[in-house]
């Protein structure tokens, strides 16, 4: 049978979900009784809750309760944080609002009309208190305080010394240095958040149906809010979620909040949030401010780096926060050879929605000054970018390479695959192209990136947010353990269950195919089964969707439970058959002797003795067929007392090349060409691969160009539909050329790194250097996004301006 | 949002003053003022249909005057809560005599809108804050004529 | 997001529809493809309590030719304007003008009336009207009357139509002779509402001198904004570099736009002079031709 891993096979799933057959939240059923929940959410950034008057609400036909945050405080108590800071975060705002957006009360009835006609009348007494937005005035001594009890607005700070830097900077030629700022955007899945929360008064047992995706270490967090044993929390994902990069790990405030309402109001619950929700209160990427200092030599090499980041976590500080700060920390560096690196971080908070988990999380706030800053110290020595990124990539005998931070590159050939960006661009020809564009009356540019693209998270990288001492004192975390469970039934069919899940992204597909290989039965044949039942799926913490952790690690976890599966059946098999184990091989459903193939066992008749007839079965053995697997990488270890921290398991590399034209008129951006080299190892399903790659870099482009959750100076929040919240759509799609190269990481069993949320982390900055290059000849200086028209307008004007005036 | 304008009152300053200060024509100046009471001295409660056409939402409001400066100048502060969010105004007024007939009514506003219609509004919202406190003024103007008229 | 409790009605003829415009004052209101109102409405800022439902009258769906003259029913859907031959022959600015306004989607919903009513000061068919000249019937229990493009629209969403009346035709003169024109916007993404749009139509003579032209701008006030200032100037001139510059400083000087978080106002009175200036420019090429 021919081998499918790595073949471009179409997906399982695409059947059913081009059908209207798939499984999302929306399309399980409802326990019966079930009433719906509409809630009413803060319409001030920062307030005090003076009073909440619900009479009227209530007295609407169809209103089963309502609740407010005073009404949950016996049942919950503040979220678990991984910081120091006494930060107290419940699902719904008890005497504070601190965001636009922030649940107040919530609305239980017999269906969704009627909830939101009750919430026009719970009236709510606020008196308004002086909002802070903007990041570095929230670090000011006289700056409002979100959480008085804190004393300040920090929430995490730490500092980081690697390698000499003190020494690199004496010794550079030059200090390139600029302030960057990253702006606050989001994930928008089609599919919202939704749940449906029921609570068993006899068991005292939540049950849960969400589009949660993890990670399941959230499971335990939620449980201590609740305050339950965590099995008494079971949390049931559906087989589809429609969507999600990463935004979805934040429904959990959501999820408590919703069975603390099931068992308050009696009744099992139903919400779906919507749109205008989505945007102003379920999760968001980071916006970050970073002081960025490169000590550099003439010929363009960097010596080493200081970064300043400055992480804006929005009103509360939640899990998986501050993990945006630290979840690249042992790729800072990028894909460069910088030993000497000083890193200060900051997590705060302001009156802006809680952030998150989002694709390429903590990449894009990383890769944004980094890569803009070594096109500047290109634009000041004069120096081609093409040569001062060369200069400073990897080298490809350098791996295993190991990060001043402590990161360890398992595998690459980084000038390899920006040396096919450049030729695919065809670089050397840029200046014609600048030339024709300039006769049409066009800025013409092009921006290049390389960046590394970490997947698979170490659990214990977030531990970084303490000091060594701290650390000390609490057990260490590590790994990044993955579950799956294969079974084969009487008949030796396969089923396949996976804890990975999905929100997209084919991982049943892949399972199949990896299983098909390992066993010998054509994918079509193999069924996996992708919901997770925290009560019955095999998981662990770190199980879930994100970080791009399927192809190195979801995927490991399914092959060795294959192999024990496959293991198992030959061991039968050479019971039976009186032959040696390391003989015999699967083909085409049989157990064969590889010296002499007429030697030969039906794999369903090994499968069926081990249901049908167990006393068969050589001595010891236990009947059935249900091999479950857990598997960690042994290189994510828990930070060391220097806070050396291998953050992520594999490392791919990406490399970019776009080409821009600017209207100086209108300040309209054009991309001509986006042209992309990936290298995740070992591709799994190249189908899938460009399919993620489309969407991760389309997503990356709405960062740059596009995408913004804008609040104004006083923290009212603007971008509440699509309307002003502007998602790339099908005509704002670029030409896309992707290619790739494949050196298999080391590390996994498949040599697979996972991949999809690599142009998510270099689009911005890639872009941003594009248009940069176009806005040269102004020289001015792009250091925040999204590159609307009116910003380049205003940057020009600017230019033009100064230029006037230096002229008189 | 904030913006300015002025305009000239085609009565004089006492007169101007008077009928600025009269609840009756406040509410009938204040567009989609449904309902006016006095709670205390120089502060009113109001039931506000405020928006344009037919994107219009219900506020609770409260109506303060304030800081006034006999026959020269006063703050108006205007607080709703509603369906559609919140909305806290506040104007200065400042009154200048010109002649016997003739008095130059000059303002400045601050408004702030918060909630629903912040949210999904933004593209018209100064726009039309604008409009509505133009229309204040607008139909303030005619009043005093219709005073003048009926005298 | 679901819209607050209304009744629904669902009239067969136009006389019943305005029957039920009349019994439901300011409380009803028409819905047509509702690409504008439903959304509204599930955001609960508006909140009408009767809904008058004129899709079913068939009679309002119409693109005719008469002399000098495209009369169009106000149930039209916009992709049907977009794809006419009649309409690209004789009003071809309109057919310009329609492929900016949302995705196809939606343009097979909207109507051509809906988006006259809804009247957005950057929507794309009340700029096309007012820069042919075109107007519209006004229908009542009582009457029909007809309204110029000059006096149709009155503020931001807001028309010359009463709560009793029903938009029904939209009339559109031919122009006669040498005549071109051109639709142009600057929006963030393809569809988007316009930051700043302009349209202008005109006609030359023999001497490519300028006999008539209408220059309008989108997104710069709460109406589509006719600059007449302009238009008077360029009467019986040839387009020269210098006249486009005057034109730019009228623009400048009429024109009051807002700012708001997608471009500020003085990036809108920027736009709003070059996309004058490019319109003018591109219709009296076309017209020349």
């Amino acid at each position: 049978m021919e081998k499918v891993i790595g073949q471009a096979v179409t997906r399982v799933e695409d059947g059913r979900l081009l059908t209207g057959q798939g499984k999302y939240i929306d399309d399980i059923g409802t326990p019966a009784n079930t009433a719906h929940i509409a809630i009413l959410r803060s319409t001030y950034p920062h307030a005090k809750i003076i009073s909440i008057d619900t009479s009227e609400a209530l007295k609407l036909r169809g209103v089963k309760g309502i609740v407010t945050g005073k009404d949950i405080l016996p049942y919950v108590q503040p979220f678990s944080v991984g910081v120091s800071a006494p930060v107290k975060y419940y699902p719904m705002a008890i005497d504070k609002v601190r965001y636009v957006g922030e649940p107040v009360a919530v609305v239980v009835a017999k269906n969704r009309y009627i909830a939101e006609d009750a919430l026009e009348k719970i009236k709510v007494v606020y008196e308004s208190l002086t909002p802070i937005v903007d990041i570095e005035k929230s670090l000011e001594e006289d700056a409002p305080l979100l959480h008085e009890h804190i004393g300040s607005n920090i929430a995490n700070h730490r500092t980081f010394h690697y390698g000499k830097v003190d020494e690199a900077f004496e010794e550079a030629d030059r200090i390139v240095k600029h302030k960057f700022h990253f702006p606050k955007y989001s994930a928008t899945p089609v599919e919202t958040y939704g749940m449906i929360a029921q609570y068993e008064e006899s068991s005292n047992q939540y049950t849960i149906h969400a589009n949660f995706h993890g990670p399941f270490v959230i499971q335990s967090v939620m449980a201590g809010a609740l305050k339950i044993p965590s099995n008494r929390l079971r949390i049931i994902v559906p087989k589809d979620i429609g969507g999600s990069y990463g935004i979805k790990a934040g429904t959990y405030p959501y999820i408590v909040l919703c069975a603390v309402v099931s068992r308050m109001v009696g009744c099992p619950v139903k919400w779906i949030e919507d749109r205008q929700e989505h945007l102003s209160a379920s999760s968001s990427g980071t916006d970050r401010v970073t002081y960025i200092e490169a000590a550099v030599k003439e010929d363009g090499k960097v010596l080493g780096l200081k970064m300043k980041l400055i992480d804006n976590v929005g009103a509360y500080i939640r899990a998986p926060e501050p993990a945006c700060l630290y979840r690249t920390h042992a790729n800072s560096t990028g894909a460069y050879d910088i030993p000497n690196l000083m890193i200060d971080a900051y997590a705060i908070m302001t009156n802006k929605l809680p952030t998150g988990l989002i694709r390429g999380y903590g990449g894009q706030e990383l890769y944004f000054p980094l890569e803009r800053i070594m096109q500047e110290i290109a634009h000041q020595l004069q120096l081609d970018p093409a040569d001062v990124l060369r200069r400073n990539l990897i080298k490809k005998e350098q791996f295993p390479y190991q990060t001043a931070s402590g990161g360890i590159y398992d595998s690459g050939d980084y000038e390899k695959g920006f040396e096919l960006a450049l030729d695919m661009g065809n670089y050397k020809e840029i200046e014609q192209k600048r030339e024709d564009a300039r006769q049409r009356g066009k800025l013409f540019g092009v921006g290049l990136a390389c960046i590394v693209e970490p997947s698979g998270s170490n659990m214990g990288y977030i531990t970084i947010a303490l000091t060594p001492e701290e650390r000390a004192s609490s057990l260490p975390k590590s790994g990044c353990a993955e579950a799956a469970t294969i079974s084969m039934d009487p008949m030796g069919c396969v089923n396949v269950r996976i804890s990975t899940t999905p929100s997209g992204q084919g991982h049943e597909t892949v399972s199949a195919q990896i299983v098909s290989d390992v066993l010998g039965i054509p994918r079509e044949q193999i069924n996996v089964v992708a919901e997770l039942d925290t009560s019955t799926s095999a998981w662990s913490i770190a199980s879930g969707s994100y970080s791009s952790r399927f192809a190195s690690l979801g995927s490991s976890a399914v092959f060795y439970a294959a192999h024990k599966v496959r293991k198992k059946l030959i061991k039968i098999a050479a019971y039976h058959l009186q032959a040696d184990e390391d003989d015999l091989t699967i083909e085409n459903g049989s157990i064969v002797s590889k010296k002499d193939p007429s030697i030969k066992y039906s794999m369903k008749r090994a499968a069926g003795s081990a249901h049908w007839n167990p006393l068969s079965l050589p001595d010891g053995m236990e009947p059935g067929i249900y091999e479950t697997y857990y598997y960690t990488a042994k290189v994510a270890e828990p930070p060391d007392e220097n806070d050396l921290v291998n953050s992520s398991v594999t490392y791919g590399f990406v490399a970019d090349m776009v080409t821009v034209e600017v209207d100086p008129d209108t300040g309209e951006v054009q991309i001509i060409d986006y042209f992309t080299v990936h290298d995740a190892g070992k591709l799994l399903n190249p189908l899938i691969v460009d399919g993620q790659i489309y969407g991760g870099l389309v997503h990356g482009l709405g960062g740059a160009m596009y995408e913004e959750l804008a609040y104004d100076e006083k923290g009212q929040f603007l971008t509440g539909s699509f309307m002003d919240y502007l998602c790339p759509t099908a005509p704002e799609i670029p030409n896309i050329t992707i290619k790739h190269i494949e050196t298999p990481s080391p590390l996994t069993p498949l040599g697979a790194k996972g991949l999809g949320e690599g142009n998510t982390m270099s689009a911005p900055a890639v872009i941003a250097n594009a248009v940069n290059d176009a806005l040269k000849p102004y020289g001015v200086m792009i250091d925040t996004l999204p590159l609307s028209p009116n910003r380049i307008w205003n940057l020009l004007n600017q230019a033009k301006e100064k230029k006037g005036a230096n002229q008189v | 949002m904030n913006g300015e304008g002025s305009l000239t009152l085609e009565a004089g300053l006492q007169q101007s003053w008077d009928i600025l200060l009269d609840p009756n024509v406040l509410q009938k100046c204040i567009m989609g003022c449904n309902k006016l009471t006095q709670v205390e001295e120089n502060k009113y409660k109001a039931e506000l249909a405020i928006g344009i056409a037919a994107v219009k939402g219900k506020y609770e409001s409260t109506i303060e005057i304030a800081d006034i400066e006999n026959l020269k100048s006063y703050k108006l502060i205007v607080k709703g809560e509603g369906g559609p969010g919140n909305v806290e105004a506040t104007g200065v007024i400042h009154l200048e005599h010109q002649d016997e007939n003739q008095t130059l009514l000059s303002y400045t506003y601050e408004a702030e809108v918060g909630g629903k219609v912040a949210m999904v509004g933004q593209r018209m919202l100064s726009g039309v804050a604008k409009l509505i406190i133009q229309d204040f003024f607008k139909k303030f103007g005619k009043e005093l004529k219709n005073i003048e008229k009926s005298a | 997001m679901k819209p607050a409790k209304f009744d629904y009605y669902c009239p067969k003829t136009v006389d019943e529809a305005l029957t039920l415009l009349e019994e439901s004052g300011f409380d009803g209101k028409i819905i047509a493809g509702g690409q504008s109102l439903v959304p509204i409405m599930n955001m609960r800022l508006s909140t009408p309590d009767c809904l008058i439902d004129i899709n079913r009258l068939q009679d309002l769906d119409f693109i005719d030719y008469e002399e000098g003259l495209v009369k169009i029913g106000t149930l039209t859907r916009q992709n049907r304007v977009e794809t006419s031959d009649l309409i690209r022959q004789h009003i071809g600015l309109l057919s310009e003008a329609v492929p900016f306004i949302g995705h196809v989607q939606t343009r097979n919903r909207g109507t051509i009336g809906g988006s006259l009513v809804h009247a957005d000061p950057t929507a794309e068919i009340p700029l096309a009207l007012m820069t042919m000249g075109g107007s519209v019937h006004i229908a009542s229990t009582d009457e029909v009357r007809t309204v110029n493009a000059e006096d149709f629209f009155v503020t931001y969403l807001t028309t010359d139509v009463m709560p009793t009346e029903l938009l029904t035709e939209i009339h559109i003169p031919i122009w006669e002779g040498r005549v071109g024109y051109s639709f142009q916007e600057i929006s963030r993404r393809h569809g988007d509402f316009a930051l700043v749009a302009s349209a202008c139509q005109l006609s030359v003579d023999d001497q490519n001198r300028i006999s008539n032209a209408r220059l309008v701008l989108g997104g710069v006030e709460s109406v589509p904004l006719l600059v007449t200032e302009a238009n008077e100037l360029l009467q019986g001139e040839r387009l020269t570099d210098s006249l486009l510059d005057k034109v730019a400083s009228i623009v400048s000087k009429v024109i009051e736009p807002e700012s708001d978080l997608h471009a500020s106002a003085d990036y809108r009175r920027h736009l709003a002079q070059s996309l004058a200036k490019r319109t003018l420019q591109e219709a009296y090429v076309k017209a020349g031709r």
